[in-house]
């Protein structure tokens, strides 16, 4: 597995949140802001996730796997081809989280799986666990 | 979750969720009276992560069932299917409906 090696503490974080889910963008962002202190910006789509990411690079990127248009797996592969950008951590969320389909995303390159729907509360000690266990934190 | 303020973002953020509920539910019948199966899929697929996530698993799971009708359908039912799917959605807009008027 490739070494995965960040300079600051999980906790002080650019988290960028990718959904077409205004709803799923608001509580994500609510989530890790407010209770994770993470800083979060937000894409409604996987062509403005790339802009957001060549704009201000985050350091970890939660992606929606089913979105209209460019799909998730679809805008982690744009995201790997944009320089600086091949080691960038990628979480996919996804409403199919079977064990085939987590292993089929975390082949894409991703890091770890969130499954929809999540634990609002949660979500902020889930990221970090999933960072911990790439060796992110 | 301490934060008092945290609280009270989340309270407001799940009103106005459930607030737009019956909205939701009405859009996904209305697709499926026009045989928009593909749209209705993705309509009913984002309810499913959406209703959960904000707490109102029973509404996030008629969505799923909605989803995975369509999907088993191959986004193509025939008439049987499509009244099912249809009874699904009638069903899960009387839920929303609910929790609109402010039921958990």
């Amino acid at each position: 597995m490739t070494s995965l090696v960040y300079p600051r503490s999980v906790g002080s974080w650019k988290v960028l949140v990718v959904d077409d889910d205004p709803d799923i963008r608001r509580i994500a962002s609510l989530s890790l802001e407010r209770i994770g202190k993470f800083q979060v910006t937000v894409a409604a789509s996987g062509e403005q996730a790339v802009e957001e990411v060549r704009k201000d690079r985050p350091d970890l990127v939660l992606l929606d796997v089913s979105m209209p248009g460019t799909d998730g797996p679809t805008t982690l592969q744009l995201l790997r081809a944009l320089s600086g950008c091949e080691r960038l951590p990628v979480i996919f969320f996804t409403a199919t989280s079977s064990d085939a389909e987590v292993q089929r995303l975390v082949s894409l390159g991703a890091i770890g799986v969130v499954p929809k729907p999540f634990d609002v509360a949660d979500l902020p000690r889930r990221v970090r666990s999933i960072a911990a266990a790439s060796g992110l934190d | 979750m301490p934060d008092p303020t945290v609280e009270q973002m989340l309270a407001e953020a799940r009103a106005q969720f459930a607030a737009s509920l019956p909205a939701k539910a009405a859009a996904i019948e209305e697709q499926l009276a026009r045989g928009a199966w593909e749209e209705a899929k993705r309509a009913a697929h984002k309810l499913r992560g959406s209703a959960g996530t904000y707490g109102f698993a029973t509404l996030g799971a008629a969505a799923a069932e909605v989803e995975e009708a369509l999907i088993a359908s191959g986004l193509q039912p025939d008439a049987g299917a499509a009244a099912r799917i249809g009874e699904k959605v009638r069903e899960a807009r009387v839920e929303a409906e609910r929790i609109a008027r402010g039921g958990t």
